[in-house]
């Protein structure tokens, strides 16, 4: 090595440094202190967790390959899960984008619903309500709490005409529990997730959506229910018990 | 001097499973050369102590993100080295941090020699003088490169900057060195 470049390298030894401080500590207490779901958001994270909601036209046949193998599935009317090795990775997008369909007030929804729509009373009346009349799928009816830029929770319903509407991926270490709402089967995902999606044309939208939190899906009648909050799994059975 | 510890890749692999204790072992190894390449890019020792706390937070939520298997000091020095540009970004910081020697004493006082020096006390504090008077981009490659003792790699990492421009200021700052100490001294 030339002269300089020892000679700096001997400099550097020599340096007045400013104390070290012990960072450890702190770390792991701000780490410990950030609210559970919020860890598990952080943690696990949002490419692992949950990945593709595809509505609409075959979704099975039609959304992205799945890479490596799939090591399990769940089912209910209208939804498959499938836990697989490895998520597809994708781009993140804030908002909610072009997936929930037209903005329509709640009687609008209800006119133009194949089904009876239903309110989590425990969420009351939906700041923005949007309807997406999709086929073969049947039609869907969206309530977001919050904003659609900044949803604090979702609610979805739709009809279960086909056996896959909804199409989701969940990695290896997603939590993924059966649960009973109403005597009825239902799913509750822990996890911050991503959706792609089918748009009413049968095109996969390439945009990913990151979505607020953890989700819990159940049947309800010939319907499928889907909400989604940054809450506990006792907070979502008992919104989805007040949905009438 | 910190070492990469061999169990690296486990540490990493457990922390990203959500081991805590895992984690504060990363925290502990890693914690020297990020506090002092934030203090280099932050220019105060109380904001590099708050860019490399906020870094690892912030490291554990991202560890999804990092690839098994590769190394993760750069990673790591990358994440703290953003926060320490944010925060002297915010603080408005110009006049850029000043280096100096434990040896620095006042003149006529013999500094006490450290066992095999490469140069002598005087010669070290004109170079260091010269150091700090290169400008911010200068200064800072060197002091990534020689003080750190970082891998090319990891300086561009730390300081945002492709690994060939990294070569090429190195090289363009070594010959203003050379320039300022004269060129007999270091040819």
């Amino acid at each position: 090595m030339p002269e300089l470049e020892l000679a700096l390298r001997d400099l550097g030894g020599s340096l007045d440094w400013p104390g070290q401080p012990e960072l450890e500590q702190n770390v792991l207490r701000r780490i410990r202190e950030a609210p559970a779901s919020r860890r598990l958001v952080s943690r696990r994270a949002i490419v692992i967790a949950l990945a593709v909601l595809a509505v609409a036209v075959g979704a099975l046949f039609a959304v992205p390959q799945t890479r490596g193998a799939i090591l399990e599935f769940f089912h209910l009317r209208g939804v498959t899960i499938q836990r697989v090795e490895e998520l597809p990775t994708v781009p993140v997008q804030t908002g909610l984008g072009t997936f929930l369909g037209d903005q329509v007030t709640l009687e609008q929804a209800r006119r133009q619903a194949d089904f009876d729509v239903v309110v989590p009373g425990a969420l009351g009346e939906p700041d923005e309500v949007y309807f997406q009349a999709g086929p073969p799928a049947g039609s869907m009816v969206s309530f977001i709490y919050g904003t659609s830029d900044d949803p604090r929770a979702l609610f979805t319903q739709f009809a279960g005409r086909v056996d896959e509407i909804i199409f989701k991926k969940v990695a290896p270490d997603t939590k993924v529990e059966a649960v009973t709402v109403d005597g009825q089967p239902g799913y509750w995902l822990e996890g911050a997730h991503f959706f792609s999606y089918l748009d009413r044309h049968g095109d996969i939208q390439s945009e990913q959506v990151r979505l607020v939190g953890n989700v819990l899906l159940w049947e309800r009648g010939t319907r499928t229910l889907r909400l989604e909050a940054d809450i506990s799994k006792e907070e979502a059975l008992r919104i989805a018990a007040s949905a009438d | 001097m910190e070492g990469r510890p061999l169990e690296e890749t486990e540490l990493v692999e457990r922390a990203k499973q959500g081991d805590e204790a895992a984690y504060g072992d990363l925290v502990q190894a890693y914690q020297g050369i990020a506090f002092r390449t934030a203090y280099l890019i932050a220019g105060s020792a109380a904001d590099a102590e708050d860019a490399a706390q906020e870094g690892f937070v912030k490291a554990w939520s991202a560890l999804h993100r990092f690839r098994t298997g590769s190394p993760f000091r750069p990673w790591i020095l990358q994440i703290v080295a953003n926060e320490a540009r944010n925060r002297r970004r915010a603080a408005g910081r110009r006049a850029h941090l000043t280096l100096r020697t434990v040896a620095a004493t006042p003149s006529g006082e013999a500094a006490p020699s450290p066992e095999a020096t490469a140069i002598g006390a005087e010669q070290r504090e004109e170079l260091l003088a010269a150091v700090n008077e290169l400008r911010e981009e200068y200064r800072l490659v060197i002091a990534c490169r020689y003080f750190l003792e970082l891998s090319e790699e990891e300086t561009a990492a730390a300081l945002g900057w492709r690994r060939g421009t990294v070569k090429s200021r190195l090289s363009r700052a070594l010959g203003r060195l050379r320039e300022r100490m004269g060129e007999e001294s270091y040819a």
